[in-house]
């Protein structure tokens, strides 16, 4: 399956095999082996290279969470035929990272932005985070007002790919 | 021996949430009182409700509401017979209003008096008592409007820093580089301090580019005698708001150090300090700079009791019932403190939430973990997302970083996207390990920080096999309360791994 990494926007295609005690993966174009046992807790020992640390995955509504050590990952399955590759944009939508609310709309349905120009301000925790757009796109539609209270993974704003809103 | 007229503290109502709460709780209990928490509707799952001996309501998720509101936590206090309050650090904790009305309603406030909380919490006020206190201070002005900036930054040069006078945290603070940015910077910082501490004025500093963030602990009981703890080196930091912190500070010369810790006890003294409270110095080549009074305990305070086995806490309630202070050991050995926050260090430390899944926390020798974490706990993203704290005592500086990487190596949790790798990766740097750094260090250290080939491959590994666990659920299903004996582990349903060991 190919996913998204959410924190670090890393796309990786794993595909597993069983190899008698340890799983073969490959993993864009590279082969891994690991080790894992199941401990009581529900956890993994994972042994991949030089590395045996503690694991742990599980699934949310529309994403898996995982574990590795003191590392955390949240990895969202890429869908070939779904949105992301049609719209030609790793991600053609804004989403709140967090609950909070809106508090100022940088942008307007219809604009022409470029990569890491601010697109949106939240309010979260008492503090202002600003996300900015991941690429070149244009704005396509905008769901929210400002001064709304939004859900942590609300669509804030859609995005649509350059060429395809050009005349 | 001089006898003097105590208080009694029997009840003790603790108004905060979060590790501290518990933190608070531990001690009380230990003394031998009946402690009182309280909660807002964001927290009914909380795991201090359950470590007091009761819990109140005090009213709904945003704070403005509950763990702001006096009147709501004055009438748990009347409600649960309570004699005396501990505020916490945040919140109400630095509220001269608050601590006024604590003693109004005739219970003790342990913390500092009224007068000493409005001189300390008075940022600019507070500067000028360490000039007449012959402590040398940041470059700056008293307001902060469009003008005075203007002819400020023409003075000094920019950078320059906006800072709330209200404030603390790092809320209300913005940098200003250049002068097309500072319109927007102080409008920014004014309704954050607005928000943070309904008081939005502003004052200015020059900015230091790489100052080093020195603090003293100090400690004052009600009869006039103030000391000075020793000192913790604060300098790495994120949103100008502290992520690792060290007692003694490392790479500052002995002379520097005795500077620092008298002025910080001279200030106490001029300001009739009592209780327990911090100094925050900039220290910036040869020179210091008195920053401001924190008239709380800090965050950090368990790297100062772990460094003089000594009970902050315990103290301060000691303080607060008028019992002369009680000399502590003298310092030994070495004290670093990580903060492990729900946040994304690959994002800006942007807030995360979400619920704990899995979560194994450190242990060992000289290693203690200050948290409110637990399995199948909600971390919504309604307060500070301050998840635990992992403390190292060692015999030097190296054994505590020694023990402080075994101990974040530990730490494995699942659900919330936090910061115990990064910190990992921090202490373990060459930079760290030199002691070497300034205020700067993390914003240097993160743009090149990523885990590793071989960690980010073993999760997607994970997350594949997850994927096809067929085990899935909406993340729902594990945030019930009680959830986890029903919870089920996503391997499980790979039944022994029937996907791969078909033989």
């Amino acid at each position: 399956m190919k996913f998204r990494e959410l924190s670090s926007g890393r796309q990786v295609e794993v595909q597993l095999q069983q190899q008698g005690s340890t799983i073969q993966a490959r993993i864009g174009g590279a082969v891994a082996q690991i080790g894992r046992q199941l401990l009581p807790d529900g956890a993994m020992l994972i042994e991949i290279g030089a590395v045996r640390v503690r694991a742990f995955a599980a699934r949310a509504a529309d994403s898996i969470v995982v574990s590795v050590g003191p590392h955390s990952f949240t990895f969202v399955p890429l869908k070939a035929s779904r949105g992301a590759s049609r719209s030609g944009l790793a991600n053609p939508l804004v989403t709140a990272p967090m609950p909070g609310k809106v508090l100022k709309i940088l942008v307007a349905e219809g604009d022409q932005v470029e990569a890491g120009q601010p697109l949106i301000t939240m309010e979260a925790m008492k503090m202002e985070t600003t996300l900015a757009a991941e690429g070149a796109a244009r704005i396509k539609r905008i769901p929210v007002s400002e001064g709304q209270m939004i859900d942590a993974g609300a669509v804030l704003i859609e995005l649509s790919p350059l060429d395809s809103s050009k005349p | 021996m001089p006898r003097f007229r105590t208080r009694r503290i029997n009840k003790l109502l603790i108004a905060n949430r979060g590790e501290i709460a518990l933190r608070i709780i531990r001690t009380a209990r230990a003394l031998g009182l009946h402690t009182i928490a309280v909660y807002s509707e964001a927290d009914a799952d909380s795991p201090h409700l359950a470590a007091a001996h009761e819990a109140h309501l005090i009213g709904p998720a945003e704070a403005r509401h509950s763990y702001l509101n006096i009147q709501s936590i004055l009438d748990a206090a009347r409600a649960a017979g309570a004699d005396a309050i501990h505020p916490g650090y945040g919140f109400l904790s630095e509220s001269p209003e608050f601590a006024r009305a604590v003693d109004q309603a005739g219970l003790i406030f342990v913390g500092p008096p009224p007068q000493v909380l409005a001189a300390a919490g008075d940022k600019v006020g507070a500067r000028q008592l360490a000039q007449r206190a012959g402590v040398p201070v940041v470059p700056g002005t008293e307001t902060a409007d469009a003008a005075t900036a203007r002819s400020f930054a023409v003075l000094t040069g920019y950078p320059i820093l906006i800072k709330a006078a209200a404030g603390g945290g790092g809320r209300g603070m913005r940098v200003v580089h250049d002068e097309s940015a500072l319109d927007a910077a102080l409008q920014a910082a004014g309704r954050e301090a607005q928000a943070a501490f309904s008081d939005g004025r502003l004052f200015l500093e020059k900015y230091l580019t790489a100052p080093r963030h020195i603090e003293v602990q100090i400690l004052g009981d009600a009869h006039g005698r103030v000391i000075a703890m020793g000192e913790r080196e604060c300098s790495l930091q994120r949103r100008h708001q502290k992520i690792v912190e060290e007692s003694p500070a490392p790479a500052i010369s002995a002379q520097m150090r005795a500077t620092i810790i008298d002025a910080a006890a001279t200030l106490a003294a001029a300001v009739g300090y009592q209780n327990a409270g911090t100094v925050e110095f900039l220290v910036d080549g040869d020179n210091f700079y008195f920053l401001e009074i924190n008239a709380r305990l800090q965050v950090e305070h368990p790297v100062t009791e772990l460094r003089f086995d000594y009970d902050l806490v315990a103290a301060q309630l000691a303080i607060a019932a008028r019992q002369p202070l009680i000399e502590p050991p003298p310092p030994r050995g070495h004290a670093i403190e990580c903060r492990v926050y729900a946040e994304d260090a690959h994002n800006d430390f942007r807030p995360a939430g979400g619920s704990v899944l899995y979560l194994q926390l450190p242990a060992g020798p000289g290693i203690r973990v200050d948290t409110w974490l637990a399995p199948a706990i909600e971390i919504g993203t309604h307060y500070d997302g301050l998840l635990a704290k992992v403390i190292a005592y060692g015999a030097d500086r190296d054994e505590a970083r020694r023990r402080m990487l075994a101990a974040l190596d530990e730490f494995v949790l699942t659900g919330v996207t936090h910061t115990a790798a990064f910190l990992r990766d921090l202490i373990a740097s060459e930079g760290f390990a030199r002691g070497e750094f300034s205020t700067t260090f993390v914003s240097e250290f993160l743009p090149d920080w990523r885990p590793s080939d071989e960690t980010f491959k073993a999760a997607a590994i994970l997350a594949e096999l997850a994927a096809q666990s067929g085990t899935a659920a909406p993340a729902r299903r594990w945030n019930g309360a009680g959830a986890v004996s029903r919870r089920r582990s996503p391997w499980e349903a790979l039944g022994d791994f029937s996907l791969w060991s078909r033989r």
